[in-house]
C-alpha cells in the first residue's frame, strides 16, 4: 500500500473511531505513528474552535415575515377569486357576443289560414323575434316576443333562420285573399366571422383573459425550477 | 435537543410560532455556513433569512427522511452557491487528486509542544488562510460533527468525494497550522 493511501486510510479510520485497525496500521511505522498522533492533536482542537455566530436574531423577524407573507397572500387569493366571479359572471352574460338584426320577408299564400300555439319552431340563440302582418299591404298587426307557427308553413323562412336562432311564433292569421305579405324583424347572437371589428368586439376580450389567466405561469414555473435545485 | 419530529408536525400544522424553535436551534450554524461561503456579514444574515423562509415554504414537502437541518444546509447552501454566481465569482468543489498531498516528516512534536489553547487559536487562524471549500468541508465534518453522508447531501457530492475533500482539506490546514507554529507567523 502506497503511503499517501495509508494516511487516506488514517483519516477515514479516525473518523469512524476504528482505534484497533488503526494501530495495526501504524503498528512499528514512526511516520505513520507521527501522523496519526499529530493528526488527533489537530481534529481534537478543531473541536472547540469557534465559528462565526449570528450577530442578531433571526427567528422574530422570520415569523413577521412569514406572517406578513401569509396575509398577503390572503389577500391575493380573495381578490383573485373576486376578479375570477366577476370574469366568470361577465362570460356567463357574454358581454363581447356580436348583436346582428336581419329583416326578411316573404309571402303566405294560404286563406284564412290559423296557425296553433301547439306548433312551434325552435331555434338557437335568437334574442327577440318582431313580425308585422300585412295584408294586401294594409297593416293588420304587430307582435313582438315569443310566437309560435307550424314548421311546415314556414320552410323557407325556417331554412333562412335555422342557422341563427330560436323563432317562435305564436298566431299569425292569413286574409280573404291570395297572398300575404309577412315582415320578420330578428334580433339574434351570431358568431361573426373573423374581421378587425370581430377581433376588437369579440376574440380580443378572450385573449385578454387568457393572458391574464396565464400571468403567474412563469412565476409559478420558476419557482418550481428554484425549488427543484434544492 | 428538540423534538424535531413533533415540533415540524406541528408547524405543517399551521403553528407558525413553532418555527421559531427550530430557527433558534439552527441559525448560527446556518450563518457561519453562509459566511464560510460569501465572507460578508450582512449577506451571510440576508441568504440565512431565506434559507429559513424557503424552508418553511416548503415544510410540508419535507419528508422528514434527513435531518432538519440537513435540509436547511442543503438551501443554504444552494443560495449561497449561486449567490456567489452572480457576483461572477466561483466557489468550486472540484475533486483533487489525493496523491498530490504532500507526505512532510514528522511533525506531532510541533502539535505537542504548543498549549491546547494556543493551538486552538492557530488553527483558527489556519482556517482563515486554507481555501473557501477546505474550510467549509472541515468546518461541517470536524467543527459542526455532521457525518459524511450528511455533507455529501448538503454539497450533492458523492460520498467518496466527500472523504478525500476532507483528507486533502485537513492535510492543507495541517499544513498550514505547522508553518504557522514553526514561522510564527500569528498574532495573538
Amino acid at each position: 500500500m502506497e503511503r499517501k493511501e495509508e494516511i487516506y486510510n488514517i483519516h477515514e479510520l479516525i473518523d469512524e473511531k476504528k482505534d484497533e485497525e488503526i494501530l495495526s496500521l501504524i503498528k512499528n511505522d514512526e511516520i505513520l505513528l507521527d501522523k496519526y498522533k499529530s493528526l488527533s492533536i489537530m481534529l481534537n482542537d478543531l473541536k472547540n474552535v469557534e465559528t462565526e455566530k449570528i450577530p442578531v436574531n433571526i427567528d422574530k423577524k422570520i415569523i413577521k415575515k412569514i406572517k406578513n407573507q401569509r396575509r398577503r397572500r390572503k389577500a391575493l387569493s380573495l381578490s383573485l377569486s373576486f376578479a375570477l366571479s366577476i370574469l366568470f359572471i361577465i362570460i356567463l352574460f357574454s358581454p363581447f357576443s356580436y348583436k346582428k338584426e336581419n329583416k326578411i320577408s316573404r309571402f303566405i299564400s294560404n286563406k284564412n289560414y290559423k296557425y296553433t300555439i301547439s306548433n312551434y319552431v325552435a331555434m338557437n340563440n335568437i334574442n327577440n323575434v318582431e313580425i308585422t302582418l300585412y295584408l294586401k299591404d294594409e297593416f293588420v298587426e304587430e307582435k313582438t316576443g315569443y310566437l309560435k307557427i307550424p314548421k311546415e308553413e314556414f320552410d323557407l323562412l325556417f331554412e333562412t333562420l335555422n342557422e341563427k336562432g330560436d323563432l317562435v311564433i305564436n298566431k299569425i292569421e292569413g286574409s280573404g285573399e291570395k297572398t300575404d305579405h309577412i315582415n320578420i324583424k330578428i334580433n339574434y347572437k351570431n358568431y361573426p366571422k373573423i374581421s378587425f371589428v370581430s377581433l376588437i368586439g369579440y376574440i380580443l376580450p378572450y385573449i385578454i383573459i387568457a393572458i391574464i389567466m396565464l400571468l403567474p405561469l412563469p412565476f409559478l414555473l420558476k419557482r418550481h425550477k428554484k425549488w427543484k435545485s434544492y | 435537543m428538540i423534538d424535531e419530529k413533533s415540533v415540524i408536525e406541528k408547524i405543517k400544522k399551521g403553528d407558525i410560532d413553532s418555527y421559531s424553535i427550530l430557527i433558534n436551534e439552527y441559525q448560527n450554524n446556518i450563518y457561519s455556513l453562509c459566511l464560510s461561503i460569501v465572507k460578508n456579514v450582512d449577506d451571510a444574515l440576508d441568504l440565512t433569512q431565506e434559507a429559513f423562509l424557503i424552508a418553511y415554504e416548503n415544510i410540508k414537502n419535507f419528508k422528514q427522511e434527513a435531518k432538519f437541518s440537513t435540509w436547511v444546509y442543503r438551501i443554504a447552501y444552494n443560495l449561497c452557491v449561486n449567490f456567489i454566481k452572480r457576483k461572477g465569482e466561483i466557489f468550486s468543489l472540484e475533486d483533487e487528486d489525493i496523491t498530490n498531498v504532500e507526505i512532510e516528516d514528522k511533525t506531532s512534536s510541533i502539535w505537542e509542544e504548543i498549549e491546547k489553547d494556543e493551538r486552538v487559536k492557530m488553527i483558527s487562524e489556519g482556517l482563515k488562510r486554507i481555501k473557501d471549500s477546505d474550510r467549509l468541508i472541515i468546518e461541517l465534518k470536524d467543527i459542526k460533527g455532521l457525518t459524511y453522508e450528511e455533507i455529501s447531501i448538503i454539497l450533492s457530492i458523492p460520498m467518496g468525494t466527500v472523504k478525500s475533500k476532507l483528507y486533502r482539506a485537513r492535510e492543507n490546514l495541517k499544513k498550514v497550522v505547522e508553518d504557522i507554529i514553526k514561522k510564527g507567523d500569528f498574532k495573538k
